[in-house]
């Protein structure tokens, strides 16, 4: 194998030298000869076109074809496969020419006709035709050389690839041999190991794989029965954690039942307690109720009472005022005393006049005794008058003074109604915010009734579930019964 | 006779009318100097100056303050006018000569050389006064600070 691929590294190796002769040194050869002659052609054009246009500027531009053919040869000084030496003439005989060429042209501008021109033409032609020959020659020589390394290349890759196909065909035989014996090798304990698979998927976790050998597969044995021992051990405190899940479940389904009871009760106790203390709270709304009512007639009862002081006022004032009259009808009786002086006097004038005219006089005397008696009677009157007056002042006295202890009454009764209407109101203020008390506490009984509900539901929710429980753990210890435990159970 | 009545310390005297001019309310007195204590003073009556007699000093009985309802007799006794201050004037009353008893002797001590008499006037005993001894007992008195009723009167 080793042989051959040597042989195949060196048919390759000869062939990459081959190709790069090629492509670094026949193309460009080739390339290079190409176009020297291109340009040999174009530098005859531009004589021509000089001699033809007879302008000496064309001919100055035609060196610059001179310098690119020189450079071109130039370029290929470091080519492998060219000769320097064919370089070298080349270049001399295009150098001759060109000059040549070029002082022919320029006679021919200037017009002159004599016989060493023709012979010139002559010359020029024969060198041009020598260098366009050595130049197809050698073009003729790298085709030849090129098409003798291709067929150089060819032939050693069919080599090598004859090498290739025979080297594949020997590796895939190798490779098919070692294969089956590998196969043969590993199936017998991975057969083995799938059975006892197999028999667990069964239930039976009791089963040990033997261990044969100290490979890979022996590892793989003694793990497979390490992962079985720890299965066993997980599926034993499954079991053990099942039958402990059930018994505890049991319980809590049995305490979620009592407290479910309990909250019940609970819940009834608290709707007795609500309903008591709504009553309640209907009791201070219907007490407050009526102090109002109370307040509001004591207010009423003020009015009156206020009422009735302006009236014992009034009176009061009206009966002052009627003594004032009778003061003032006093006041008339003493005028009438005096005027009844006066008539009395003047009576008693007439009578002492009556008296000195002596019998003519008996007549005016008697009238004169009757007006006397007159303004005695008169006197008498208000004397009577006076007496009344008094008596009169002296019952108004007394009617002031009951009037007045009427009014003090009246201000103390009014004085207690105000205090009843502020006891009332206090009662009033009282009993609401009573009541406003106990509808809290209904509120907050409400608040608790409704904790406890909820508390009752979740703890038979609970219930349920501690059932639910206990029959999944039934069916985890039905499902683990399935599972062959071995003595260890 | 008649007689005008009337009252002084609750005690009734009266008077003949024959000297009675009229009798009148008390009006202002206006006191003059000089004169003896039982004269109070004048007063004006339509024009003439009368003087006021205070009759209670005569009759040696308390003088009291004078009171508006009092009255004042107007007498005219020898062509002489004069007032005399009284409680109150009670009437003229016409009597009989007989109706009239001498005035009481039990006291000698008491000088009641001023009442001529007694007279019973309905159930009450009335004192006469004699104006013409109390008139001169004025003049007397007068006759001492060299002075006469006329000229005072005048």
């Amino acid at each position: 194998m080793i042989t051959l691929l040597v042989i195949m590294g060196e048919g390759h190796r000869k062939n990459t030298t081959l190709l790069a002769n090629i492509e670094e040194g026949y193309f460009p050869a080739l390339q290079m000869s190409q176009e020297l002659q291109e340009i040999l052609t174009l530098t005859q054009r531009g004589f021509e076109d000089a001699v033809s246009f007879a302008d000496e500027i064309i001919l100055k531009i035609n060196d610059k074809q001179r310098d690119a053919f020189l450079s071109r040869i130039t370029r290929e000084n470091n080519n492998p496969v060219v000769d320097r030496d064919v370089l070298n003439a080349i270049s001399e005989e295009f150098q001759e020419y060109y000059t040549l060429t070029r002082d022919t042209t320029q006679k021919m501008i200037t017009g002159s006709t004599e016989e060493q021109l023709f012979e010139d033409l002559r010359r020029m032609a024969t060198a041009r035709t020598m260098i366009s020959e050595r130049l197809k020659e050698g073009v003729k020589i790298r085709q030849e050389k090129m098409a003798d390394v291709l067929s150089k290349t060819r032939k050693e890759y069919q080599t090598g690839l004859a090498i290739f196909l025979f080297a594949t065909c020997v590796a895939l035989a190798i490779m098919g041999i070692v294969s089956i014996w590998m196969v043969k090798t590993l199936s017998k304990p991975l057969d083995k190991l799938t059975a006892a698979a197999r028999q667990i998927a069964k239930g039976d976790l009791t089963l040990n794989v033997p261990v044969e050998s100290d490979d890979e597969l022996g590892q793989l044995a003694t793990s497979f029965n390490l992962m079985m021992g720890s299965f066993r051990g997980i599926m034993q405190g499954i079991r053990d954690a099942g039958l402990q899940i059930n018994i505890s479940a049991s319980e809590i389904n049995l305490g979620a039942n009592q407290q479910a009871e309990g909250a019940a009760e609970q819940s009834s106790t608290v709707t007795e307690v609500s309903t008591t203390i709504e009553e309640l709270s209907q009791t201070a709304g219907r007490i407050a109720e009526n102090a109002q009512d109370v307040a509001q007639s004591a207010e009423e009862t003020l009015k009156g009472m206020k009422g009735i002081k302006t009236n014992v006022d009034l009176v009061t004032k009206k009966i002052l005022a009627l003594g004032e009259k009778s003061q003032s009808i006093g006041n008339i009786t003493k005028l009438i005393d005096e005027m009844s002086d006066r008539i009395n006097l003047l009576a008693l004038n007439a009578a002492i006049e009556a008296a000195r005219a002596g019998e003519a006089g008996r007549g005016f005397a008697v009238v004169a005794a009757e007006v006397g008696k007159l303004a005695e009677r008169s006197v008498e009157s208000t004397s009577d008058i006076r007496q009344l007056i008094h008596e009169i002042q002296s019952e108004m006295n007394a009617t002031i003074m009951s009037v007045e202890e009427t009014t003090k009454w009246s201000d103390k009764g009014l004085e207690m109604v105000s205090d009843t209407a502020q006891v009332v109101k206090e009662i009033s203020v009282a009993t609401q915010q009573q009541k406003s008390a106990a509808e809290q506490v209904v509120e907050a009984m409400s608040d608790i009734d409704r904790v406890t509900r909820s508390f009752a539901t979740t703890t038979k929710q609970t219930a349920l579930n501690a059932k639910r429980l206990t029959e999944l753990s039934t069916q985890l210890k039905s499902d683990i019964s399935d599972f062959n435990l071995g003595a260890t159970s | 006779m008649t007689l005008v009545t009337f009252s002084l310390k609750n005690v009734h005297y009266s008077i003949d009318v024959t000297f009675v001019e009229e009798v009148i309310p008390l009006p202002a007195i206006t006191p003059v100097a000089k004169l003896p204590s039982f004269f109070c003073g004048v007063i004006n009556l339509r024009g003439c100056a009368v003087p006021i007699i205070e009759l209670r000093k005569w009759l040696d009985l308390e003088v009291a303050c004078h009171e508006l309802s009092n009255d004042i007799i107007v007498i005219k006794v020898d062509k002489k006018i004069m007032g005399l201050i009284v409680d109150k004037v009670l009437s003229v009353v016409d009597i009989q000569d007989h109706q009239i008893i001498p005035p009481p002797t039990m006291h000698e001590d008491i000088d009641i050389k001023y009442i001529s008499g007694v007279v019973q006037l309905d159930s009450r005993l009335s004192m006469l006064i004699d104006l013409e001894e109390i008139l001169n007992m004025a003049d007397r008195s007068l006759a001492c600070i060299d002075l006469k009723l006329s000229e005072i009167s005048s």
